[in-house]
């Protein structure tokens, strides 16, 4: 049964056509002075190579990176796919812990006194230190490289998912009280969806630092074989002195990880948007 | 329906933890489909009475009880219903999922708690908002929601902490009118806080007057006017003196505090 509702019927489609031309115009307005500054910053690069003529490799030119990408993109491609792969495993992971762990230190409240300090201490800590003990643990190769990744990129999960869970409005835990909701009730309908805004939160932070604890820990604890992710392709360009090759690789990452952080905000933007249950049963 | 489900609390002290008397040997009865007021300044303790009665607070000592129920117990938690000062509805769901949460709480049927929701959205006028999110709605549409939801599990006591204070003057009294009409409609109990005494003359049957340091009922007020009241009864005799009354308690108090404060 659909109730036709007196408010906002009016012309659909006229609205949804007016609104995608303004986006557009948005759009080109934003992205104009990026794209801009992106031509005026690659022009200086060739201008400063063309006057000063620097070895290749002391500082690549513009086009010698584009050329980088044509002589290596096999490789390139192949070394992010591989990249890939570890970050979406770290990431996954880092998600499944920094959720269990926030609502184990979140239910009790005096585990959450004095256990959160320390994952700060430990946060502070710089990855590197880690490294041995992983290797270690684990040896070179996939999983200490996850085990990097996951090290950095779970924290900021922990953090948000935990101020979330804790911060439910006291208002609303007095109405459910007052209807006589149960524990399981007021988890699910109450603590955990409005904890879900601050677990995106941390996601997204989490996806970008993935993408960076993946390649740290491919420099530091990946196999020197053909096969490696683009923290290989750093220490393999580095020792070569390929310096195009080198920013072929930072500009792969750096669109891994851009890409990566879109899609955990366009599923975080889907989620948050339509709000799950009631949007689902109204249809 | 069973015998009259009235409210009676019994020389009621309220201390804090930090020490504040909030309410000092406070006794009142209210009649079953009363509607009364509490007004008072901030700190008379008018809040800590009605979230007493709602079972959200233990008094010190005294007796509070709910149709001869402990507040807190679930005989007279089936029976009463709170409407707090904001409208706390949750974000995630629409309007119909919002005022249906107390069924879906209390274990009803999806179809007859929907069902029901439907109903009571409809007695607020927000039936065409159904599928709306909280976010896309006025202070007072919230406000509206949030009384359809208390009204959903049909309560004989409506206990109500403010609910309109953060309304535009035009909205509140709209939502005056309303909820006189609903009251009339279900025969329901209210309980009502407020400020204002504007507001508490115009709805009530009976108003306690609180002054606080510490909480007291200073006077109890009758407003002699049947129901339903009009607009018109805001320019009547009975209205103005009745807000005067109302305010010269008030100020007496305030004069006796200010004076006892320059002695000592």
């Amino acid at each position: 049964m659909t109730q036709s509702s007196p408010v906002g019927t009016g012309s659909p489609g006229g609205d949804v056509a007016v609104a995608k031309g303004s986006r557009l115009n948005l759009w080109l307005r934003d992205a104009l002075p990026v794209v801009l500054a992106f031509l005026v910053f690659v022009g200086l690069w060739q201008l400063g190579i063309v006057i000063f003529k620097p070895k290749p490799f002391i500082v690549p030119g513009p086009l010698d990176v584009w050329g980088a990408f044509g002589e290596h993109g096999a490789s390139l491609l192949e070394s992010t796919l591989i990249t890939l792969r570890a970050t979406a495993i770290a990431f996954i992971l880092s998600a499944l812990i920094g959720a269990a762990v926030s609502f184990v230190l979140t239910s009790v409240p005096i585990l959450y006194k004095a256990v959160f300090p320390f994952t700060v201490v430990f946060q502070s800590v710089p990855v590197i230190v880690f490294v041995p003990l992983l290797l270690t643990w684990f040896g070179i190769g996939l999983p200490s490289i996850i085990a990097v990744a996951v090290i950095i990129s779970v924290f900021p999960i922990i953090a948000n998912t935990a101020i979330g869970l804790r911060s439910t409005d006291a208002s609303l835990k007095q109405l459910f009280q007052l209807y006589g909701a149960n524990p399981w009730q007021s988890l699910f309908k109450l603590r955990l969806p409005a904890a879900l805004p601050y677990f995106f939160t941390g996601l997204r932070i989490a996806a970008g630092a993935s993408v960076i604890g993946v390649v740290v820990g491919e420099y530091m604890a990946g196999m020197a074989s053909t096969k490696g992710g683009l923290g290989f392709l750093v220490v393999e360009s580095a020792s070569r002195l390929q310096m195009a090759k080198l920013a072929a690789t930072g500009l792969c990452a750096a669109a891994l990880g851009i890409g990566f952080f879109l899609l955990v905000g366009y599923v975080s933007n889907l989620f948050l948007r339509s709000w799950h249950e009631s949007a689902r049963a109204e249809g | 329906m069973d015998g009259p489900f009235t409210i009676s609390v019994r020389d009621v002290y309220k201390r804090f933890p930090d020490g504040t008397l909030a309410l000092e040997g406070v006794s009142a009865e209210v009649r079953e489909a009363e509607f009364i007021s509490l007004v008072g300044p901030s700190g008379c303790g008018k809040s800590t009475l009605l979230r007493i009665l709602a079972g959200l607070e233990e008094v010190t000592s005294g007796a509070a009880m709910v149709g001869g129920f402990a507040p807190a117990s679930p005989q007279a938690r089936a029976e009463m219903a709170f409407v707090f000062q904001e409208p706390t509805l949750l974000p995630w769901r629409t309007v119909l999922y919002n005022i249906a949460l107390p069924l879906e709480l209390r274990g009803v049927g999806t179809k007859e708690r929907l069902g029901r929701a439907r109903e009571v959205l409809d007695l607020v006028g927000l039936s065409a908002r159904a599928g709306a999110f909280p976010r896309a709605l006025s202070g007072g549409m919230k406000m509206r929601v949030s009384i359809a939801r208390a009204l959903v599990t049909r309560p004989k006591i409506l206990l109500m902490d403010e609910p309109f204070g953060a309304l535009d003057e035009l909205t509140r009294q709209r939502l005056n009118d309303e909820l006189l009409a609903l009251k009339q409609a279900t025969g329901a109990t209210v309980v009502f806080v407020t400020h204002n005494m504007f507001e508490a003359v115009y709805l009530s049957q009976r108003i306690l007057v609180m002054t606080p340091h510490p909480g007291r009922i200073a006077e109890v007020l009758e407003v002699p006017v049947p129901y339903p009241r009009t607009p018109e009864f805001r320019a009547s005799e009975t209205y103005g003196k009745l807000v005067y009354r109302v305010l010269s308690v008030l100020e007496g108090d305030a004069k006796a505090a200010s004076r006892t404060e320059v002695k000592a």
